[in-house]
């Protein structure tokens, strides 16, 4: 999409980029909050909110005008300037780790050589919220709670890490878009070549490591409710605990976002050609597709978090160190041997 | 980017990262220590990918900011220091004896760098005629693959056994701590409390 101008006229267009791609982002997830309020009603059989507005469709308002207008707590024997950074800190980085996932034919806020590694480095921040937002609150509960959190998320990160690995080993590239082409490349084989299909080892990994990284059930052990009251943020109220709020949300649409790239032909469609001087209307239908994979996964998300019961804090590092990490390492080894005889170990295809 | 731009944005990062380096050592808090030591390594990240060694700068940010000081940070927390829980730091006798040691080094440093040939080539005009083939990927993620695993492949490996030694040694001291009669079902309950 940077159509080779003046300086002033790539500045304009980077900047129109980010602010719509972001502003979208924002967007979705007081969307995202109804459809799991929804969509947790359904399956536990409820009703769920559909008071405010035809069919509850203005809940999300009210939720965010209702977080605004509270009170703003700072309690006691807090460390101020942590106790402010910690919700910032994760907000932030899961926001910025957006900026590299292609939601549209060659469409992104920017583009970096490094790739989906920004986004694993940047996402990796907001371990840091969590921790200090734990640790400055002067609580048991909220230290415990940044205590679990950046274990779970380090634990998990390698596995994640070790997934992404071996798509990258596969492609032989970093960037997202050439990744979103190999997986529709070969053309013949279509849905087959969807790296779900190739390399469904990784990508049962990747999504078991997202749920972990995101904090959403079955590991969401550092906001356990029964044991932590409410984890890292039991001592943020109004706008401070809706940015650690929103910060988790966001990071969940991006790890889902990267699913969808890295695992589910992001914004391209099987046995659909790529058109390789995309018009305005091609660029329109790859974000379409691109969202209705994001909702499909959405969906699966919020579907799990309503189905599974949350593990116990042992069971989760154990299942993290003792079966993801050789999994993924096993995968890897695999991986490498399939490159260098070159047969698919997985599917093994006449091509 | 352009000459003067480059300029600032080195000022700026160099600026901040000596500036936290600073404070690292200066906070009486090891939670503030750990905080202005991971914008130091942003910092210097920043500087990596100023010289374009992006994947260079994205490692130093992954490896060191991502992981290892979520450990140190994970161990400080454990510790949970309060600034009203913290022992005093030494008198200003010892502060000024560590204050001359890092004097000491940083001359050594300076005379050193200033001193060294690469320095002397790079300030003369034309010194270096290398320097204009080095072509705009060089910090990308291929070359520097090649690089590593063709030149310095001997020193990767070493690097790589003194890591796993590292490991080893980490789940033999690990392991120590353990009862060996301790059945895996019996000590979860105390293990819910004792692991977090």
């Amino acid at each position: 999409m940077s159509d080779a101008g003046t300086p002033l006229l790539d500045f304009f267009f980077a900047a129109l980029r980010a602010i719509v791609i972001f502003a979208a982002v924002l967007q979705v997830v007081p969307a995202l909050v109804y459809f799991e309020r929804r969509l947790a009603a359904w399956i536990q059989d409820r009703i769920g909110p559909n008071q405010v507005g035809p069919v509850g469709l203005l809940q999300p308002l009210a939720d965010v005008i209702k977080l605004a207008f509270k009170e703003d707590l700072t309690p006691e024997g807090v460390d101020k300037w942590i106790y402010r950074l910690g919700p910032a800190l994760v907000y932030a980085p899961a926001i910025l780790a957006f900026t590299v996932i292609p939601v549209g034919m060659d469409l992104q806020v920017a583009s970096f050589d490094v790739g989906v590694i920004f986004l694993l480095t940047i996402g990796g921040f907001s371990v840091y919220g969590l921790a200090f937002g734990g640790w400055a609150s002067n609580n048991k509960y909220s230290l415990l709670g940044g205590l679990r959190a950046s274990a779970q998320l380090i634990s998990y990160e390698v596995a994640l890490g070790l997934s992404v690995i071996a798509i990258l080993m596969t492609a032989e590239t970093v960037d997202l878009n050439s990744i979103i082409r190999q997986q529709w490349a070969a053309g013949t084989a279509g849905l087959l070549e969807w790296n779900l299909f190739q390399q469904p080892l990784a990508a049962f990994i990747f999504l078991v490591a997202a749920f972990a990284e995101t904090n959403r059930l079955p590991f969401d052990l550092p906001e356990c409710e029964a044991e932590l009251v409410g984890g890292f943020h039991t001592e943020y109220t109004g706008l401070k605990f809706a940015m650690f709020f929103m910060g988790e949300y966001v990071a969940m649409i991006t790890m889902s976002a990267l699913m969808v790239t890295m695992f589910l032909g992001g914004w391209s469609l099987p046995w659909v050609e790529i058109p390789t001087s995309p018009s305005i209307v091609d660029v329109a239908l790859s974000v379409g597709i691109f969202m209705s994979k994001l909702v499909l996964l959405l969906f699966f998300y919020i579907w799990v978090r309503w189905t599974l019961p949350r593990f116990r804090y042992d069971q989760l590092m154990n299942i993290g160190w003792k079966v993801f990490i050789p999994l993924s390492l096993l995968n890897l080894g695999l991986t490498a041997l399939s490159g260098v005889l070159g047969w698919n170990w997985l599917i093994p295809l006449p091509w | 980017m352009s000459g003067w731009l480059e300029h600032l944005v080195f000022g700026i990062l160099a600026t901040v990262s000596v500036l936290s380096s600073f404070l690292v050592v200066t906070r009486k808090n090891p939670i503030y220590s750990a905080l202005f030591l991971v914008v130091m390594f942003a910092m210097v990240a920043g500087i990596f990918m100023l010289l374009d060694a992006t994947f260079l700068g994205f490692m130093q940010l992954l490896v060191y900011a991502g992981a290892i000081m979520v450990l140190y940070l994970f161990v400080i927390m454990l510790i949970n220091p309060r600034d009203e829980t913290l022992p005093d730091e030494g008198g200003t006798s010892e502060k000024a004896f560590a204050a001359g040691v890092s004097l000491l080094v940083f001359a050594l440093l300076t005379f050193g760098i200033s001193n060294s040939d690469l320095v002397t080539e790079m300030t003369t005009p034309g010194g270096i005629p290398a320097l204009a083939e080095v072509p705009a990927t060089h910090g990308a993620i291929e070359a520097f693959g090649y690089e590593l695993f063709s030149k310095h492949l001997l020193v990767f490996e070493v690097a790589s056994i003194l890591i796993l030694v590292g490991i080893i040694g980490a789940v033999h001291i690990a392991m120590k701590q353990r009862p060996a009669s301790a059945d895996e079902d019996d000590s979860n309950e105390e293990r819910l409390v004792t692991d977090v």
